[in-house]
């Protein structure tokens, strides 16, 4: 019965019932039919919604904001000698993160750091923006970065090495191809950070860059023979015997080479450096020697402020 | 719809490419119902009788682009909806005057015509085209399917359903 009914519907029958009822519906009067040839009077365009008139603009200026964001987070490159080639993010003279700047023997290339100062990259280098955490920095593949950082600002510049941190000032990292190479400070302080230990290097001094690591810091003005003593050092496979002129030939002035050493160096070694320090400079009469030996950070970080080369906190 | 001695819509169509304004009109007296109760489906009543002259205004003027002459009641009634749905849209944007118009007199027959349309208005959604096509246009299940896009099976449960409904609704003026 019900599929009858269906069946009815579907090929446009209807009981009569409905049949009254479709009757009753087409009497519903149709509107005159339109005025073909009367003269169109054609609306303006629809007023664009809101959404229609705003969207554009805020997608505009969302591009824009963009733009000016990537813009505002590249840094300029200025060719101070030569054709300085920018590679990778780089375009119109700006380099962004991951962006690289190489120079071939005839030049150099002055890069800006927006806020914290600026980097000269000599001949033959190459250079690439990265950061490390939150803190912009390059890394140095090889040639020499001299490098201009504000006060209370920081610049990281890494190597295969390790990693020196511009804690304001000025200072200049020098590798070659294979990682060799020496960080020298000109003003302010820098922190090296280099095969599990930290550097600390007031201006004039310097330390070398090699595979193994960074070697100790010394006074760029030291003597001669001190310097040879402390190289003789540098090297990984040195004997005991080998600290012997270096502890005889050094001054008050060096007792920040004598600190660096402390780590670096074990048992009658330490304790000599150690002693040799303290009859160099005045060292803090409550920090036992012991504690120093051992290698406590707050006696290391006493040691360190008795040798007027700035407070240890200032390094961090 | 049109009887075998009428033109069909392949050769109105044509005419009114050519700009034969009496082409429109026969286009306009076999499919207004068709486009009227496909707007009766998705708007008030009173603002149905203008738009339907819309949608043959702006299918004028849009003509040419149809290329297949017999597709033209399937080409107006997605005019119908598209314009039904700027009208919903604009409706939203705009302030409703709430000063009520005079009614205007109405015979006994529109005023029937028109509780009809008012209680197929009332169905759900779902249901009210295919009702509106079937009792205002007089189209049959298989010229619904093909004008609305939905399958046999639809069209059928849409009438079946709608039908109960309506008779439930119109119980009292059925007797009348």
């Amino acid at each position: 019965m019900r599929e009858h009914f269906d069946d009815q519907l579907w090929q446009g029958e209807l009981p009569p019932d409905l049949e009254r009822v479709r009757v009753w519906a087409a009497a519903l009067p149709l509107p005159a039919e339109p005025r073909w040839n009367a003269p169109r009077i054609r609306l303006a365009a629809r007023p664009a919604t809101r959404a229609q008139v705003w969207l554009p603009w805020a997608a505009g200026f969302l591009v824009l904001a963009g733009l000016g964001l990537i813009v505002r987070d590249t840094w300029r490159v200025e060719a101070l000698s030569g054709r300085p080639a920018l590679s990778g993010m780089a375009f119109a003279g700006r380099v962004g993160l991951g962006g690289a700047v190489t120079t071939d023997e005839t030049s150099r290339a002055r890069l800006e750091v927006p806020g914290r100062g600026m980097a000269i990259l000599g001949p033959g280098g190459r250079v690439i923006r990265g950061r490390r955490g939150v803190e912009p920095g390059l890394r140095l593949e090889r040639g020499t970065l001299e490098t201009e950082v504000d006060a209370r600002q920081r610049l990281v510049i890494g190597t295969s090495v390790g990693s020196a941190v511009n804690l304001g000032g000025e200072c200049t990292v020098a590798v070659n191809d294979s990682g060799r190479g020496r960080l020298e400070v000109a003003r302010g302080h820098v922190k090296l950070e280099s095969a599990g230990r930290q550097d600390l290097l007031p201006a004039g001094y310097w330390a070398p860059l090699a595979s193994t690591g960074a070697g100790v810091p010394r006074r760029a003005d030291a003597s001669a023979s001190f310097l040879a003593a402390v190289a003789l050092t540098d090297n990984p496979a040195c004997q005991a015997d080998d600290f012997t002129p270096l502890l005889a030939q050094a001054s008050a002035s060096d007792a920040i080479t004598l600190w660096h050493l402390l780590p670096r160096v074990r048992g009658k070694v330490r304790r000599q450096v150690a002693e040799r320090m303290a009859s160099l400079v005045q060292v803090p009469e409550d920090v036992a020697i012991e504690r120093v030996l051992a290698l406590e950070p707050a006696a290391l970080e006493a040691w360190w402020n008795a040798l007027g080369a700035g407070r240890y906190e200032d390094f961090r | 719809m049109a009887h075998e001695d009428e033109p069909g819509d392949d050769a109105l169509v044509s005419a009114a490419k050519r700009g034969e304004r009496a082409a429109f009109g026969a286009l306009y007296r076999r499919h207004a119902r068709l486009v009227q109760a496909v707007l009766l489906a998705r708007m008030p009543r009173d603002a149905v009788d203008d738009l339907v002259q819309d949608v043959f205004l702006q299918a004028m003027d849009g003509i040419r682009s149809l290329r297949d002459g017999s597709s033209f009641p399937s080409w107006i009634v997605t005019i119908a909806r598209r314009r039904a749905a700027d009208w919903r849209r604009r409706r939203r944007e705009t302030v409703e005057l709430t000063h009520d118009m005079p009614a205007e007199p109405k015979d006994e027959s529109r005023a029937r015509a028109e509780e009809v349309v008012a209680a197929i208005a009332s169905l759900p959604e779902a249901y009210r085209e295919t009702m509106m096509l079937r009792f205002v246009a007089g189209l049959d299940g298989p010229e619904i399917a093909a004008r609305t896009g939905l399958t046999h099976g639809s069209v059928r449960v849409n009438l079946h359903r709608g039908t109960a409904m309506l008779r439930a609704k119109l119980g009292g003026l059925r007797d009348a």
